[in-house]
């Protein structure tokens, strides 16, 4: 390598590490915030490094923000909604890719996929209208059937993109051994599936734990709420108490960071398979 | 054998069934229920309601609020798809060399998108209001009415840029090293080389991200909703919120779902015009 195309090389990799430094600033701004007392986040460094770290914000908060209740909201909706995701999406675009040549399963191929487009305002109104008059307004079951429909499109998108890929000869094999539909999908097929299923996993994980609009019309009750909504009303009431809300923003993003770190290889794994050869 | 055929084809619509089901009680049903009241005066509580034809889209297009609300979102959804995007390229290519700790580099700058919208509006307002004016002499953008929407947008940009690398990664990990080392004995520098051999081959990684930033950015609620609330004034104000303000603080509901029906005509035409024009002018390998 010559020297010159070093030199340049040096400048790209130091040029990419301020970038990345610059993305990483705002956790270190919360980070601080969260591990200082009141005073301390009132001073004129707001950037400075805390002398002490100080722990009782994050008792403080949890306590304030009432931080288990959401929480709580927030584990089961996310769990039981990717749950529910994973298999009816799977099972939706096993069907929809098989069946292509009839017109019904091929039309409802185009249906899912005009869905990702639609706003959620277009719906929300008579949807809002509807949860009340069944009486499950206000219920974390109608949160996550809504999630669960909003969610669908994009990951009956991926699975179709990858069931393609899948060899028929497989399943047809085990059709003439005696395998029905059934089996031969969830003995067969649904285990072939695993790298698409954890992107759908991780990316709707991340949509239903940090959705924020579809939340706050369906959930207007203080103990069905979830992270998002209840920390946005915490953030409301303790504008002067800057550390209690970085200490609870910053609890709420440990899942996601935990699940992230352990998934992190499928992500890319699965978004190659699905969304860019579709 | 007839009988046979009848279990098999029920067997085949119990995949489709529980997605058709949860699909049209969220989705379909009340997508249909909005087209009829968008035609009516209704003000969403009241028992009855008249037919008023189009007239709600006669007020929609006369009203000023309505184009301030559509320039908003324009205006952020091109700072954001443009950023996002070029951003994502810049960083995918310059990671696409000997860079020490890559790896690293990219796990950190997917980060951000673990993060709620709550908390990235939060964040981003200590930023604005603590570190501006303190570290840098600078006024907070949100209290500007110019600068209250590219400060949004950077948020935006922040918090997204990571999983658009993800994207452009996978697509710039498919072009054959062979291409990129034919262009360089035929003497291409690296600009030439990124021109004519990277970018066709990454234009399909392209298009989508073009397709979904445009797609986010046009329906946007929640980082303005989060972060100003619409202000200051209506600065902020995005179509989404319009739309909603109308349904749950103004209590005319007509109106509001005329709004959301011309939102989504306005969201299809714009990606669907882009994804076609961008899908043309994609190469094949």
């Amino acid at each position: 390598m010559s020297r010159r195309k070093k030199g340049k090389q040096y400048f790209i990799t130091a040029l990419l590490w301020a970038v990345t430094l610059l993305f990483a600033a705002p956790f270190y701004i919360l980070i601080i915030y969260a591990f200082k007392p009141r005073e301390a986040t009132m001073l004129k460094s707001p950037l400075a490094f805390p002398d002490q770290l100080y722990l009782d914000n994050f008792s403080e908060a949890i306590e304030k923000s009432k931080f288990f209740s959401a929480f709580k909201n927030s584990l089961i909706s996310t769990t039981v909604g990717v749950i529910l995701l994973v298999l009816i999406c799977s099972m939706a675009a096993y069907v929809i890719i098989r069946k292509g040549s009839s017109f019904f399963y091929a039309a409802w191929q185009y249906v899912f996929l005009a869905a990702i487009m639609l706003p959620f305002q277009t719906v929300m109104f008579p949807l809002y209208k509807n949860l009340v008059k069944l009486g499950i307004l206000n219920t974390l079951f109608a949160y996550i059937l809504v999630s669960v429909g909003f969610q669908m499109g994009f990951a009956i998108f991926l699975y179709c993109g990858f069931i393609k890929t899948v060899p028929i000869e497989l399943e047809e094999a085990a059709r003439i051994d005696g395998c029905g539909v059934f089996s031969s999908f969830w003995k067969i097929v649904f285990p072939l599936l695993k790298p698409v299923t954890m992107t759908v996993v991780v990316l709707s994980a991340l949509g239903i734990w940090n959705d924020y609009q579809i939340a706050l019309v369906v959930i207007m009750k203080d103990s069905v709420r979830t992270l998002p909504v209840a920390q946005q009303s915490f953030i409301g009431q303790q504008i002067s108490y800057l550390n209690l809300a970085s200490a609870a923003c910053l609890l709420s993003i440990i899942p996601m960071f935990l699940l992230y770190l352990f998934l992190q290889k499928f992500i890319v794994k699965g978004i190659v398979a699905g969304a860019v050869k579709g | 054998m007839k009988k046979y055929k009848r279990r098999q084809q029920i067997a085949w619509f119990s995949f489709l069934a529980p997605a058709m089901f949860i699909f049209c009680l969220v989705v379909a049903v009340p997508f249909l229920q909005g087209i009829g009241i968008a035609f009516t005066d209704w003000n969403g509580l009241s028992k009855d309601s008249n037919f008023i034809g189009l007239t709600n889209l006669k007020y929609l297009v006369e009203d000023s609020q309505t184009r301030n609300a559509v320039k908003n979102t324009l205006w952020y959804t091109v700072i954001t798809c443009v950023g996002v995007n070029l951003l994502a390229l810049a960083i995918t290519v310059g990671l696409d060399s000997k860079v020490w700790g890559k790896r690293f580099l990219r796990s950190v700058m997917f980060l951000p998108i673990i993060t709620s919208l709550v908390i990235a509006a939060f964040v981003w307002g200590r930023i604005y209001s603590d570190i501006f004016p303190v570290n840098f002499g600078l006024a907070s953008p949100l209290t500007s009415t110019t600068l209250v929407i590219p400060g949004i947008a950077l948020m935006c940009i922040w918090r997204d840029t990571g999983l658009a690398m993800v994207i452009y990664n996978a697509g710039i990990q498919s072009v054959p090293e062979e291409l990129k080392e034919a262009a360089r004995i035929d003497g291409a520098n690296a600009v030439q080389t990124f021109w004519n051999v990277t970018f066709p081959l990454l234009a399909p990684a392209f298009t989508t991200c073009v397709t979904l930033w445009l797609g986010y950015g046009l329906k946007i609620f929640d980082y303005p909703s989060v972060a100003t609330n619409g202000g200051p004034g209506k600065a902020s104000e995005t179509v989404a919120i319009f739309v909603y303000n109308h349904f749950f603080a103004n209590n005319r509901a007509g109106y509001g779902q005329m709004a959301a029906i011309v939102m989504l005509i306005m969201v299809v035409l714009i990606t669907g015009i882009t994804t076609r024009l961008l899908r043309r002018r994609e190469v094949q390998l």
